[in-house]
This record gives C-alpha cells, structure tokens and sequence, in this order.
C-alpha cells in the first residue's frame, strides 16, 4: 500500500492561539480515516490546510507522494487534485445537479455530460436528477451530489468537512451509508472530519483523535473504543465507568472484583475504564459479584441507562450501566453486577481527584475485599 | 391618490385627441429624446455596474489596505443630490455640456445604487462554494466568472434597473448639462406655456419607460432569486490576497474616491471661497437669504416626512397586519408611484388645481401632497419592514392578555417598530430635502428653498452664488444620513432606499 497523503510535524497558529502543533499522520491509498474532534479542536483547519485554503506555519504535506505544502512549496487549491466536500454542500444554485457535478472537468466533457448518470448511480441517486436544480434535493441528496462532484475529476484525495452535521438523525444515518459506499465502490482515498463519534467510528477504517490542536491517537475504530491510550480519550469517544484500583498479577482488583485487563503492564495503583455495556446486572447474589441498588433508570428504547449505589463500600460516585432494554430493573431494587470482557487501566496520575477511594484502596480495607482471591 | 398623477396626465394626453398625439410624438424631437435618454442610460448603467462590482468586491473581498474608509465613501455619494454633483463638474469646466459630461455625472452619482446591493450580496455568499470551485480546479478569475457573477446576478440586475430608472427621472443634472432628455424636455414644453397636451405626452411616454424599469426589477429579485442553499452559520467570507496589485487598486480606488466624492465637495468649498469672483453673482449672496432657504428647505422637509409617513403607516399596517387582495393591490398601486417622477406628479396636480381647485394652487399644503406621492414608496419599504419587526406572536400574546387591538397597536406594535419608523422618517427628510423638480414647479411664489436657489444661480452661471446653499445642503444631508448610519446600521439605512429608488 503506498501514501496517498502523509502529513508530517504539522503546526498552524492563528494569532498567538496554537490550532494545530506538530500533527504527523498517513493515509493508504483507498482507506477512509475519521478525524474525531471537538469543536475547537482543529479539525477543520487540519482539513483546510490540505485542500490549501490556509497555510501552516511549518511542516509537510504530501498527496500522492507530491509535496503540495512544505517550507518552500506550497500548491494553491486548484493544483492539488483534491476532492471536497464542504458541511452543508455547497452546491452552486445556479446550476443544474449535472452542472455541478461536472464543474470540476473540462469544457468538452461538459458539454457531453461525462459520467454524470454513472455518479449519480453510485452516489445512489435517481439518473433523472440531472436536470433538477439543487433547490430540488433534501440536504442528504445535496451531500450525495457534492460527493458525485468531487469524486468527477478523480481526486487523489477526498476531503469531507463534517458533511452529515446539518442533517437529521434518519437521513443522516442513510447518507453516511450511501457515503462511505460510494467512496468505496469508487476506490477513493478519503479524510472525513466530523464531531460526532459514531459517525467516526462506523465510517472510518480508521478513526484519528484531534485534541487541542494534537493528534492523540490513531488506530482501528474497534481499538479506539476498547483501547484507548488516555481516560481523557476514553471519556470522549464513549460513555465510561471510572473506578480506583489496583493492578497486581496481571488482574486489576476493584470494587466490582478482579477484572482481566489486556496489557496490564503496570502494577500498583490504577484508574480502571469500564465501558458501561460491560456491566451486568444479576437477580442473585454471586461469589464474584458486587451488590448494588437501583438508583434511576432511563429508557432509550434499543437499551437503558441505570445509575446504581454500590454497597458495602465507601465510593461516594454512582455508576452507570447500559442493559438491553428488554428486562429493565425497577427502582431501589437491589441487584448484583458483574464486568464482562476486558477492562483498560491508566496509572493514577493525581491521586488528590479520588482521595477517599484511593486511601481506601491503599489500607486494603474490606469494603471492596470479599472478591479478592 | 397615487393614481392621481398617471390619470390626470393620460387625461390630458388624451384631451388633444389621437391625430394631434400621433403629431406631436412622430417629430424628430421625440425620436432624439429617445436616442439621448436611452444611450445615456446603457452607458450609465455599464459603467456604474463595472464600478460598483468592481468596488464591491475590492471592499468586500480583498486585503486592499483602508478599505473600511473606502466601503464609507463608496457611498457618500447617494447623499449628494445628482444636480450638485453636476453643479461642481460644471463650474469646473463648461466643456462637460456633451453626452460625455453627462455620463460621467450621473455615473459618479448613480453607482452606489450597484454597489449596495453588490456588497450585500457578497457579504451574503457561502465562501465554500468559492473553496469548492478552487479544489474543482479554477483559478481566481475562473471562480469569479463562473461562480460570483452568476451568484450576483440578481443584486446586479437589481441596481441597473435602479440606475436606469434614476437616470430617466433625474431632471436637475441633465437641465444644468444642458443634456436633453425627457425630463428636461417636458419642463421646457411646460414653460413655454404649450397646450398641456405635449407635456402630457412627453410625460406618457416617461411613465412607460420608468414602469417598464420597475417590472424588470421586480422580476430581477423576485424571480432571479437563488435561495441559499445552506442555511446554518457560516464562516467569513475569505479574502483574497492583492498582494503586487494592492498597490494599483489603492491607487485606483483614490482616483475614483476623489472623482466621485472629492470633486462636488472640493468644487463647492472653493467657490466658498470666491465669494466676490467678478463673473458669478448675480444676487449677491447674504446669511440672511442662507438662513431662509435654510429654514424653508427643512421646514418643507419635515413637513413632507411627516405627511409621507402619516400616509404610509396606515397602509402598512393594512398590508402586514391584513393581507389579502385588497390591501396587496392598494400596496402594488402605492409602489408604482416609482414610476412617475417628480415633475410629472408636479404637472399633474398643477394642471388638477389651476383647473378646479385653484386655492390650492401655488400652496404650500400642495407641494408636501406632491412629496408624499413622490416618496410614498420610499416610506412604505422600510415602514413595512419596520412592522414586520413586531411579530405577529407578540401582537397574539398582547390579545391574549386582554388588550383590544388599538392597544395592542399602540402598546406593542408601534413601540416595537418605532426605530425603524424614524428610520423612514429621516430617509424621506433626506430625500425632500434634496429634491429639485417638484420643489422648483410647485414651491409657492417667494419661497426659496435651498435646490431652487441653487437651481436658480447655477443656470444663471452664478457659481460663487450657488456655492453656500449647496454646502449647506451637503452638510445637512450628509449629516442626517450618517446619524441614519451610526444609528440604524448601514444595510437597513441604505437596502430600503436603493430598492425603493429615490426620485
């Protein structure tokens, strides 16, 4: 697999703020990579300072193994061969939906409409959309034929800024999958930006997360979510339970017990990430399970939100489990909850955020004791 | 009342029967008025397109250094009436009585009726549609051509029209050239004291044109329109570096600075100065003849805002408040009076009063019925507007609580759209106070205002004369307009003016 954009050491300020610092990153030809951000975080300016919009202070980038900006190159936007697709479309009102999708391509192939049936098939639209003008289409179908636009020169390269934000949830969840079929089906190297988690992790083959103007981490949307590399992470790419404990032989010991972690390499005091789908909710007592009342619960329809009390500990924090919505607890019920799968621990780094807990953990006293092996 | 004046003239046309119209149009005469306004207004109209989207979009769209200066005098101009900046070319050199100098002031004057809307229209573009043609592989000028202009086109269309139809009823300017045009024309066949026939028709064929303007500008905004696709928030438009060019521009910017809004303020603060100069004053100028034009120039202002405003509110509350055919059509008749101009509402209701109410005649309350006329739809735009800042649902909660609807008119609707009621009303002073046509035609015997003694010492070559009563005028008007400004915000002041079309 060769680079189709390699970005290296990055770093653009407006003003004295840093948006972006030393962001370096590649992308193989024909993946989609999801950058996470919230807002602020620069995202977008990331994505402008590859179409060329902007200039960055320092750093590379390269398209397709061409330097397009560096200390001493920089491509204005039209030579760079790139794809765009902005957040709301922007499609020209003036021109037919066939217009604009051919506006990127020569004069003769205008005239002859090249590939403009073709697109619209792929970015599954009706062919007879070509005459319609774009005050015509819903936002989605908007978002499709900016997507058919960028894809009609045959970029080396897609951008899309948060192309689904302006959307309702039932068509966004439609155009994103038209979108990301689309750009498959075509063989298309692309970087969405985007706020939205899910959004990043179910079209992103792999899912970039900015923070602060810093790239924090890169990895396989699964991996992200299972794994991520700081409880600042965590917390931003899901719902997460966080708890004190302690690592010791390979096993994190906890209030809700000894749990298994993947690369346990620390031992001592730990913060312990669990997702809240881990935790299970028992109708008996258990040896390994922690006991529990029911605090609220909260119907989302496809599952529920349950905030519960331990008991027989100190930890003042309620946490939160998500059950399959199916069989619900009612509330001040008293239940028994057990973690499944693999939980992830970050050294405890202040160890004056969780006072009460963490001496607790420290004396090794029996509150959270009776499942220790 | 408004139909008044369209009725009264076809009446008269008409009085002199077909063979003595078919006469009377089928000259020379008429077919040179044609040919002279018609070329004048193509001209007129490119150039002030080419200036004011070039000015636009080097205000709106570049880095060219000093441009918030540049974006306030692009605009100056609107606020010094077109027979002044005639006045100043003029006095700087007799040579400019040719089509050439006629152009040129009535361009200078004109432009920012494009330049506005153009901005505006700027201001209001998605910059990603320019970001996208430029990764679609276009350069600079290949965006502007494929994606502004198209973009633009109905504000474009919009501000010609308007440019079209200020220059077919301007009369001051053109007198003052010695440019001949219909207006000028109609005023001459009326002094001559001709059968009221001509006038009449030569005014006919003005209404025909001018209404011919309105339609196309109704068509240019209202069909021409392409809603924004986008609807959330957008980022600034992005500017464009001039870099080498800045330069040029600035300079050029200057230049054109100078022409248009230096030289009528320059021209009049040096005759200021030249109050004694041997060849000019025919009256000598004192500050007691000052002070009274002053006065009667304010004093006929004031009372011609109030009276166009006392009229307009009704009829937009009609229209907001009360929308069905009835009031839609009342309003459409209100907004034609566009298409008469100054002087043939003044024809009008002179040949209506010397004939049966001849009291009236040569009285002050005539002339202020003539302003209401002539500005009505200037006060209906942005009284209009000022309503529709009152939402109905206030007005609905106001009823809710108990209120009948007077008070619900008194207690929330007028409090809510006060500001923008004197909005219109300071726009229409402005706009009284400058007016020439119907001020010179029907100002009572021994009433000067400050236009007609300017009109009076100019056409006599009676520079120096004529210079006090024009700085005045200027400072007044440029004053009024700008505490219109600072107070009520550049878009609201100037958008209902340039859609409305001042006379």
């Amino acid at each position: 697999m060769m680079a189709a954009l390699k970005i290296s050491h990055l770093t653009k300020s407006f003003g004295s703020s840093i948006v972006l610092r030393d962001v370096t990153l590649q992308i193989e030809s024909g993946d989609l990579v999801a950058i996470l951000g919230a807002s602020g975080s620069g995202k977008t300016t990331l994505l402008r300072l590859i179409a060329g919009f902007e200039r960055a202070e320092s750093g590379d980038i390269e398209i397709d193994r061409e330097v397009v900006a560096s200390d001493t190159v920089f491509k204005r936007p039209e030579q760079r061969g790139i794809g765009y697709v902005a957040q709301e479309g922007a499609l020209f009102p003036h021109l037919s939906v066939a217009d604009n999708i051919t506006f990127g391509l020569s004069k003769k192939l205008r005239k002859s409409r090249y590939r403009v049936s073709e697109l619209l098939t792929l970015v599954d639209l009706p062919v007879t959309y070509a005459d319609r003008g774009p005050q015509a289409l819903s936002g989605g179908e908007q978002q499709r034929v900016a997507l058919a636009r960028a894809l009609a020169p045959n970029p080396k390269l897609v951008l899309l800024d948060e192309p689904f934000s302006a959307l309702d949830a039932g068509l966004r969840a439609e155009t994103r999958e038209a979108v990301a079929l689309a750009i498959r089906a075509a063989g298309a190297t692309a970087i969405l930006v985007t706020h939205d988690q899910s959004e990043a992790l179910s079209m992103g083959s792999r899912v970039g997360v900015l923070q602060q103007g810093v790239l924090t981490q890169m990895s396989r949307p699964e991996d992200l979510y299972r794994q991520p590399q700081s409880a600042g992470i965590a917390n931003f790419i899901g719902d997460a339970v966080f708890l004190p404990g302690i690592a010791r032989y390979g096993k994190i010991d906890c209030v809700l017990g000894a749990l298994s972690a993947s690369d346990l390499g620390l031992d001592g005091p730990v913060e312990v990430m669990i997702r809240p789908e881990q935790i299970k909710l028992i109708d008996e007592p258990s040896v390994d399970a922690a006991e529990a009342i029911v605090g609220t619960v909260v119907f989302h329809g496809h599952d529920a939100i349950v905030t519960l009390r331990l008991q027989n500990t100190s930890l003042a924090t309620d946490i939160t489990a998500r059950v399959f919505s199916q069989i619900l607890p009612k509330p001040d019920a008293t239940v028994w909850l057990k973690v499944e799968g693999d939980v992830v621990a970050y050294p405890t780094l202040n160890a004056t955020t969780l006072p009460r807990a963490v001496s607790a953990l420290n004396a090794d006293t029996p509150y959270y004791g009776s499942n220790t092996p | 009342m408004v139909l008044l004046p369209f009725c009264v003239t076809a009446v008269s046309a008409a009085r002199g029967g077909i063979s003595v119209a078919v006469d009377l149009l089928w000259r020379p005469l008429v077919g040179e008025l044609l040919f002279n306004s018609l070329l004048l207004i193509v001209c007129t109209t490119l150039c002030c397109a080419v200036i004011g989207t070039t000015a636009a979009w080097l205000v709106e769209r570049t880095d060219l250094p000093g441009k918030k200066f540049f974006a306030v005098l692009a605009v100056i101009p609107l606020a010094i009436p077109a027979f002044i900046t005639s006045y100043a070319w003029l006095s700087l050199s007799p040579a400019l009585e040719t089509f050439w100098g006629a152009l040129l002031v009535v361009t200078m004057s004109y432009y920012p009726l494009v330049y506005l809307p153009v901005a505006a229209a700027l201001r209001e573009m998605d910059p990603a549609l320019e970001e996208t043609a430029r990764v679609l592989g276009n350069n600079v000028t290949a965006v502007f051509l494929r994606v502004v202009l198209p973009q633009l086109r109905p504000a474009l269309l919009g501000g010609m029209l308007l440019v079209a139809l200020n220059t077919l009823v301007e009369f001051g300017a053109f007198a003052l050239l010695r440019f001949r045009t219909f207006t000028t024309a109609i005023y001459a066949a009326y002094r001559a004291g001709f059968s009221g026939a001509e006038p009449a028709l030569l005014a006919m064929i003005l209404i025909v044109l001018c209404l011919a303007c309105l339609v196309g500008e109704h068509f240019a905004r209202g069909k021409a329109q392409y809603g924004r696709l986008a609807r959330g928030v957008r980022r600034e438009a992005a500017k464009y570096e001039l870099g080498g060019s800045a330069a040029l521009a600035f300079i050029g910017f200057i230049v054109f600075a100078v022409v248009a809004v230096g030289v009528p303020l320059g021209t009049i603060g040096y005759w200021l100065t030249q109050p004694s100069d041997p060849a000019t004053t025919v009256s000598p100028y004192s500050l007691s003849a000052l002070a009274q034009a002053t006065w009667a120039s304010v004093r006929l202002a004031s009372g011609g805002a109030a009276l166009t405003l006392f009229l307009a509110l009704p009829l937009a509350i009609l229209a907001t408040r009360y929308e069905n055919w009835l009031t839609t059509l009342l309003e459409r008749c209100a907004y034609l009076a566009q298409g008469a101009p100054g002087i043939v509402v003044a024809l009008a209701l002179i040949s209506l009063t010397v004939h049966s109410v001849s009291p009236l005649y040569q009285s002050t309350f005539l002339l202020l019925v003539a302003y209401a006329i002539v500005f009505l739809p200037l006060a209906l735009v942005s009284v209009r507007a000022a309503l529709l800042q009152a939402q109905k649902q206030l007005e609905e909660a106001g009823r809710s609580l108990g209120l009948g609807r007077l008070s619900v008119l008194l207690r929330i609707t007028l409090p809510l759209a006060a500001p923008g009621l004197g909005a219109a009303l300071a726009m229409v002073f402005i706009a009284t106070l400058t007016e020439l046509t119907a001020t010179l035609l029907l100002a009572p015997i021994g009433t000067q205002t400050l236009a007609t003694q300017i009109w009076a010492d100019t056409s006599t070559v009676a520079f120096a004369a004529a210079a006090p009563f024009a700085a005045v005028m200027a400072v007044l008007s440029m004053a009024a307009s700008w505490l219109l400004a600072r107070r009520f915000g550049t878009a609201s002041v100037f958008a209902p003016k340039t859609s409305a079309g001042a006379v």
